[in-house]
């Protein structure tokens, strides 16, 4: 993966595509129809299945962008800083999605809409901060855009365990540090988490290949 | 109810709104590619 997008990768994006609209499809009918609803909160508890793995795919796509930063300045190979923006800006896309739905479900079950506590307050700035990412990489000229992104991809990496661990180091956190759930509950949780972790890579193959097209454009050579 | 519902429309909103913003990057990008060509 030194030189550009292995073809097979690039043969796959159908595939995935379908194994990731299928999957979606099935968690959300399993949380219309098989998570029970919860006893205390009520019918709002099921945002947690778009809430939680979309928090978690962040995560997982921010982890993307620090590896292949670091890759980047080890091998200096332009598609590692396109694997790191494209991870970097589908995880924007899951990180507002936690941030809009996160939200809707405070004020129902804790009566307000935003409040400054840990967990809330770091992701918001993790989010500021991955934003910047991008106004960063658009605004660098063309020969020091890839090892400035690369070097930010690295530090702010920094954020992702704070975020992580801010409900265990700052008192006041209103997130729970963990939830019990009954088996249907967690198999739902967990059937989410698959369908959006294959959601991800489907828009991050999608994203991948405006990179190799930019790429293919800037250098002339063809895109796959 | 209404809360759960509007997560996941607005979920969905946020995901059509992205994907068509890619596939309109890309077709740009093809458009600039066989302008070039020419």
């Amino acid at each position: 993966m030194t030189s550009g997008i292995p073809g097979w990768f690039s043969r796959s994006r159908p595939v995935v595509w379908a194994l990731a609209i299928v999957l979606v499809a099935i968690s959300l009918w399993a949380v219309v129809a098989r998570a029970p609803v919860e006893v205390q909160m009520g019918i709002v508890q099921k945002i947690v299945y778009i809430h939680v793995p979309s928090a978690i795919t962040t995560l997982v796509a921010f982890g993307l962008t620090f590896a292949a930063s670091i890759a980047y300045l080890a091998t200096r190979s332009w598609i590692w800083d396109a694997i790191a923006a494209s991870a970097c800006e589908v995880g924007m896309v899951f990180a507002t999605v936690v941030l809009v739905s996160g939200p809707l479900w405070a004020r129902s079950a804790w009566n307000t809409w935003w409040t400054w506590e840990p967990r809330l307050t770091t992701f918001l700035i993790l989010w500021i901060l991955y934003g910047g990412y991008h106004v960063v990489r658009a605004s660098v000229g063309q020969s020091s855009k890839r090892t400035i992104s690369a070097v930010l991809g690295i530090i702010l990496f920094v954020n992702l365990p704070i975020v992580w661990k801010s409900v265990e180091w700052w008192r006041g956190s209103l997130h729970p540090r963990s939830v019990t759930m009954t088996g249907d509950m967690r198999q739902t949780l967990l059937l989410s988490m698959a369908a959006w972790l294959v959601f991800f890579l489907a828009a991050f193959q999608e994203r991948l290949r405006l990179e190799s097209l930019r790429h293919a454009a800037e250098s002339g050579e063809g895109a796959r | 109810m209404t809360y759960a519902v509007a997560a996941y429309v607005l979920a969905a909103v946020i995901w059509i709104v992205y994907l068509l913003s890619l596939r309109a990057r890309a077709a740009r990008l093809a458009e600039r590619r066989a302008v070039e060509k020419r």
